[in-house]
C-alpha cells in the first residue's frame, strides 16, 4: 500500500475530530472528519475509506448505522467504534455487527493509534490473501 | 438481554506481581461454586510500540501459566489470557465475547477501587462495575 491510508473520523463532538485529525495525519494517514452521522453517510457515498472511526451516540444517524452502511458498501473497510457510553452490551452489539474494534472514551491518542496499526495489519493481510 | 452464564470465575489482573491471597481466594471460591477460573491479565499499551515489542506480553504469559498451574495443583481448572491494549475497552470486549461469569475477582490493588480513592490512584473498574453482569469481589489482605 503506497498511497496513504484514508481514514474517516465521525464524531458530533467537534473537539474529537479536531484533535484526532492532526494526530493521525502526523502518522501518515489521510484524514477526513464528519461531525454527524448524516454527513458521514454522504461522504461515504462519494469516497471509499480504508478505516472509519465512529462515535456511537449521535443525534441523527448513529455509529451502528454508519457501521452497517460501511460494511454494506465496502466490506473490507475496518470500522472502529469509539464511545463514551461503553458497556458490555454495546461492545457485543458492535463486534457481532462487524466492527473491527471498540474503544471506550476517554482514550489516549496512543490507544487509537495502536488499534489503527492493528487494522492496517489486517488490511495488509486481507490484500495479500486477495492477491494469492 | 439475558446471556448464557458460564461456570467460570474471572480473575482480573493488571500486574504480573500477583497477590497470592487473590489466587487463594479464587481457588476457594471456585471450589465453593464448583467453577473453573479464567485469569485475565490486561497490559496497558507501551508508549513506544517498537521498543521491547512483545516482552511484557511474553512475561505476562509466563506468569499466568504459572498461576494456572498452581490452581490446577490445588484442584481448580484454570485458563488464562494476556491482552495488551486500553484496559477498560479490552475488559468490555473480553466480557462481550464470553458468556457471563459467575463473579469477577479483582486481582489488583484493592485501594485503587475503594470508594473515595484519591483521584491520582482512582481506577476505571468502579465505572464499569454496574455493567459487568456479575458480582465484583475484592479479596483483601488479612
Amino acid at each position: 500500500m503506497n498511497d496513504p491510508l484514508r481514514i474517516l473520523v465521525v464524531d458530533d463532538e467537534s473537539i474529537v475530530g479536531k484533535r484526532l485529525k492532526p494526530i493521525l495525519e502526523k502518522s501518515g494517514y489521510q484524514v477526513d472528519v464528519c461531525e454527524s452521522g448524516t454527513a458521514a453517510l454522504e461522504r461515504l457515498a462519494e469516497k471509499t475509506f480504508d478505516i472509519v472511526v465512529t462515535d456511537v451516540r449521535m443525534d441523527d444517524v448513529d455509529g451502528l448505522q454508519v457501521l452497517a452502511r460501511v460494511l454494506a458498501t465496502s466490506p473490507s473497510t475496518k470500522v472502529i467504534i469509539i464511545t463514551g457510553y461503553a458497556t458490555v452490551e454495546l461492545a457485543r452489539e458492535a463486534l457481532t455487527k462487524g466492527a473491527f474494534d471498540f474503544i471506550a472514551k476517554p482514550f489516549k491518542p496512543d490507544d487509537l493509534r495502536a488499534v489503527i496499526r492493528k487494522a492496517v495489519k489486517q488490511l495488509e493481510a486481507d490484500a495479500a490473501s486477495t492477491d494469492e | 438481554m439475558e446471556h448464557e452464564r458460564s461456570r467460570r470465575i474471572l480473575v482480573l489482573l493488571d500486574t504480573i506481581a500477583v497477590r497470592q491471597e487473590v489466587i487463594r481466594y479464587a481457588v476457594a471460591l471456585a471450589r465453593r461454586m464448583d467453577a473453573e477460573v479464567t485469569l485475565l491479565l490486561l497490559i496497558p499499551l507501551r508508549a513506544d510500540p517498537e521498543q521491547d515489542e512483545g516482552a511484557a506480553v511474553a512475561r505476562g504469559r509466563r506468569v499466568m501459566a504459572r498461576q494456572a498451574e498452581k490452581m490446577a495443583a490445588a484442584g481448580v481448572s484454570a485458563t488464562w489470557e494476556v491482552i495488551e491494549g486500553e484496559p477498560r475497552s479490552e475488559l468490555l470486549k473480553f466480557m462481550a465475547l464470553h458468556p457471563s461469569f459467575l463473579a469477577l475477582v479483582w486481582g489488583g490493588d484493592p485501594a485503587v477501587i475503594r470508594p473515595g480513592a484519591a483521584r491520582r490512584i482512582a481506577h476505571w473498574l468502579p465505572e464499569v462495575r454496574g455493567d459487568l453482569n456479575c458480582p465484583l469481589v475484592v479479596p483483601t489482605p488479612r
